[in-house]
């Protein structure tokens, strides 16, 4: 999403802002560590957070939202891109002017119990960033570390504990704690509550909120838990193999999703309703490789909306069949899995049978079976294509099979990168689907 | 509440609960699984912890019954003292009984007992790693699993382990089955342990947290392949896990644990409807997203 900053934007500059965010990996081979491919972890993103505002990025593991905050807090520096701290350019900061950025920008992770160190009490930890930061009075830090406990629920007391004393919810508020100590106007939170009990998880969650809207922090929350961000956050950013693929305010997009991976993501959470319809999973597959994303709309793969091609005249279901069939003889699809599919299917027919003694059409139907494809298509052109697809891998041609279905299936999804379009106001999404031809405006600006 | 509480922990009023509805008096037929009045402690340095303290519940053959907990309420510890996977010591199992299919388990020699475990009644744990050798490859462990359980040729358990493969979802199985755990995606891994866990076609499977540590979508994929294979194999399920939203898509059943004891008990739409206690009640309270603007209820058309 390499768009421009807001161009209405007007008055202050957004708390935190991020544009055009890449971060590779690069995958190097021999000892001269020649680049043979990069891992695109972050593949150009944008995001914003405001003073007091709550900020969600979501995905599935592997999507690079780590990465994502890491790269944008440059505890790994970003390949390209630009971040702003209150209108200062982040990525320009010399060292002194990173320490700073570190004490008002502040990050929290998932597990409270790595980021204590056992031998200090909780106290000393909460200290701690306060003399990096060079305050060297200690009765000062000790009133400051006792007031930030109280602050977040603990006790003043509770500073000469030690971490194993505290429970898990103690343990991340005491790590909370430790992150606001210093004063910071953002907090970024990598998944703070997954590791906790519900009931623990709420009230983590209420302190979190209740601090934002009292000190006025930004918070930036990575997570994978929707139900989470229903809960806590005023706008989600959706990111899908390194790239953001819809952004908006959290009921816009809750209401309305406009992205297929954003309404699957939806459709695969859990409702606490026994009586409400199971979660479907609407998503087949896992996240591809970030070092070969697929091309055109990297969720093409995966996704259950993929367009059909204006030539053919299919079902939309039988059309996604159709497609998945079509990737699955692409990708690692060998000699051994028609063989597996073969035996399978004969054996469902009659276990006395061999598989080589099994009829063409039979196995021909067998295969359409295997493949979840009806025995014959509507469409009479696409039902010769795909014939000749399946005849060619019953005689054992894997490859010629796979190029005629992919000369002759495909989609725009495969072809084009989608632009991001706007939907409403501040709420965008980058689909093909998505009709309104109006440019976006920055999906992650205000 | 109190009297209620003591009341769910008498057997006897269990054993009406469990029948009431359906065979009173009848024919009283024995569920696969009854386990009764269970005792689980640990012997540490401080004392003795009463990880599981009376608890009792059954599991009929193709039905779910759901184990649900938050951290330290002895939902883990009772389903690994099923088939005496708690280390003892420092555990102990202090008393009741455990009646699988009209034998207690409790009084099995380890030998019988190895026999039950894996042949009739099957683990899943909330980590797949844990259930793989590194250095071979998945198909050869499948084969190895196949071959303890039934009388399969090599080519024949090959042809089986591929067949498992399919079922539990993982795609292009012919080639895969040659792949190491590291090859595959945390996902993919917990399928491949599900298929090694139907390996000996266990009557009964007990999955621990199967979906905890999976991102939603492929959490759903799971579920409906539990969901799948237990109608096809008949299996009776005991699923444990925190988490009510799953509880909510899977259970048929829920006994919700706290400190070691049972606090309800019941059928799961009454459960969520009308929780008794005051205990279900906070833990249904305090699932994200019951408050508030987002009403997942509604998102079931978006598809």
């Amino acid at each position: 999403m390499n768009t421009d900053a807001p161009d209405d934007a007007v008055g202050d500059p957004p708390l935190f802002e991020v544009n055009g965010l890449v971060k590779h990996y690069p995958l190097t081979e021999g000892l001269w560590k020649r680049e043979t491919g990069r891992v695109r972890a972050v593949d150009g993103i944008d995001l914003a957070v405001e003073r007091g505002e709550a900020v969600a990025l979501v995905g599935e593991s592997g999507c690079g939202k780590s990465t994502a905050v890491r790269a944008a807090l440059r505890l790994d520096e970003p390949t390209e891109g630009t971040v702003r701290f209150d209108g200062d350019d982040v990525t320009a900061y010399d060292r002194r002017q990173l320490r700073r950025f570190r004490r008002r920008a502040q990050l929290i992770f998932q597990d409270p119990d790595s980021s204590f160190d056992p031998r200090l009490s909780i106290g000393e930890s909460i200290a701690e960033p306060l003399s990096i930061h060079g305050m060297t009075d200690r009765g000062r830090r000790r009133r400051l570390v006792e007031g930030t406990l109280e602050r977040v629920g603990l006790d003043a007391d509770d500073a000469d504990r030690f971490p194993h004393e505290l429970s898990g919810g103690e343990k991340q508020r005491a790590a909370l704690a430790r992150a606001l100590v210093t004063d910071p106007d953002l907090l970024v939170a990598d998944e703070p509550v997954s590791a906790l009990d519900t009931s623990v998880q709420a009230d983590v969650l209420d302190l979190l909120d209740g601090l934002r809207s009292e000190l006025g922090l930004g918070v930036l929350l990575v997570t994978h838990d929707l139900a989470v961000v229903g809960e806590f956050c005023d706008r989600v950013a959706v990111m899908y193999l390194g790239e953001i693929v819809e952004s908006g305010p959290v009921d816009a997009v809750f209401d309305d999703p406009q992205h297929p991976y954003t309404r699957a993501l939806l459709a695969s959470v859990p409702t606490p309703d026994p009586r409400a319809a199971r979660p479907t999973s609407a998503l087949v597959g896992e996240v591809p490789d970030a070092a070969d994303p697929p091309s055109g709309c990297r969720f093409h793969t995966r996704c259950p909306e993929v367009i059909p091609p204006d030539d053919y005249d299919l079902p939309k279901d039988v059309w996604r069949r159709l497609f998945r069939f079509r990737l699955r003889l692409e990708t690692e699809f060998s000699d051994a899995d028609r063989d597996a599919v073969v035996a399978l299917a004969s054996r469902e027919l009659d276990p006395r049978v061999a598989p080589e003694d099994v009829a063409d059409d039979v196995l021909g139907s067998a295969i359409r079976r295997a493949f979840d494809l009806p025995s014959q298509l509507s469409d009479s052109r696409a039902e010769s294509v795909l014939g000749r697809a399946v005849e060619l891998l019953i005689a054992g041609e894997l490859d010629p099979a796979a190029e005629l279905l992919e000369s002759e299936f495909t989609s725009v999804c495969e072809r084009d990168s989608p632009p991001d379009r706007s939907v409403d106001d501040n709420h965008g999404a980058a689909c093909h689907l998505v009709g309104d031809e109006t440019p976006t405006r920055s999906l992650g600006g205000e | 509440m109190r009297d209620r509480h003591e009341e769910m922990r008498d057997p006897h009023e269990e054993m009406r609960d469990r029948h009431g509805a359906t065979t009173d008096s009848a024919t009283p037929e024995e569920p696969l699984l009854r386990v009764e009045n269970l005792q689980t402690r640990f012997h540490v340095d401080a004392g003795t912890v009463r990880a599981v303290d009376g608890v009792s519940f059954a599991v009929d053959r193709g039905e779910t019954l759901c184990l649900v907990g938050e951290s330290g309420s002895g939902k883990t510890a009772a389903c690994e003292s099923i088939t005496r996977l708690i280390e003892e010591p420092p555990g102990e199992i202090a008393g009741g009984s455990v009646v699988f299919d009209g034998r207690d388990l409790l009084s099995l020699s380890p030998s019988e007992l190895r026999e039950i475990r894996g042949n009739r009644i099957a683990h899943v744990f909330q980590n797949p790693q844990g259930a793989f050798n590194p250095v071979y490859s998945i198909g050869w462990q499948l084969i190895e699993a196949i071959r303890l359980h039934g009388d399969y040729s090599k080519a024949g358990a090959r042809a089986r382990a591929i067949d498992l493969l399919d079922r539990v979802g993982i795609p292009n199985p012919g080639s895969r089955i040659d792949d190491h755990p590291h090859e595959l995606s945390g996902g993919q891994k917990q399928r491949v342990a599900i298929a090694m866990a139907l390996a000996g076609e266990p009557d009964l499977l007990i999955a621990d947290e199967p979906t905890t540590a999976l991102d939603v979508t492929i959490q759903a994929q799971v579920l409906e392949l539990l969901d799948e294979l237990q109608s096809a194999f008949e299996m009776g399920l005991l699923f444990v896990t925190h988490d009510l939203g799953v509880v909510a898509s899977v259970a048929d059943r829920v006994v919700v644990l706290r400190e070691g004891r049972v606090v309800e008990r019941g059928d799961v739409a009454d459960v969520f409807e009308r929780p008794s206690h005051p205990y279900t009640r906070h833990l249904i309270e305090s699932i994200p997203g019951r408050k508030g603007a987002f009403d997942l209820d509604t998102d079931g058309e978006n598809r």
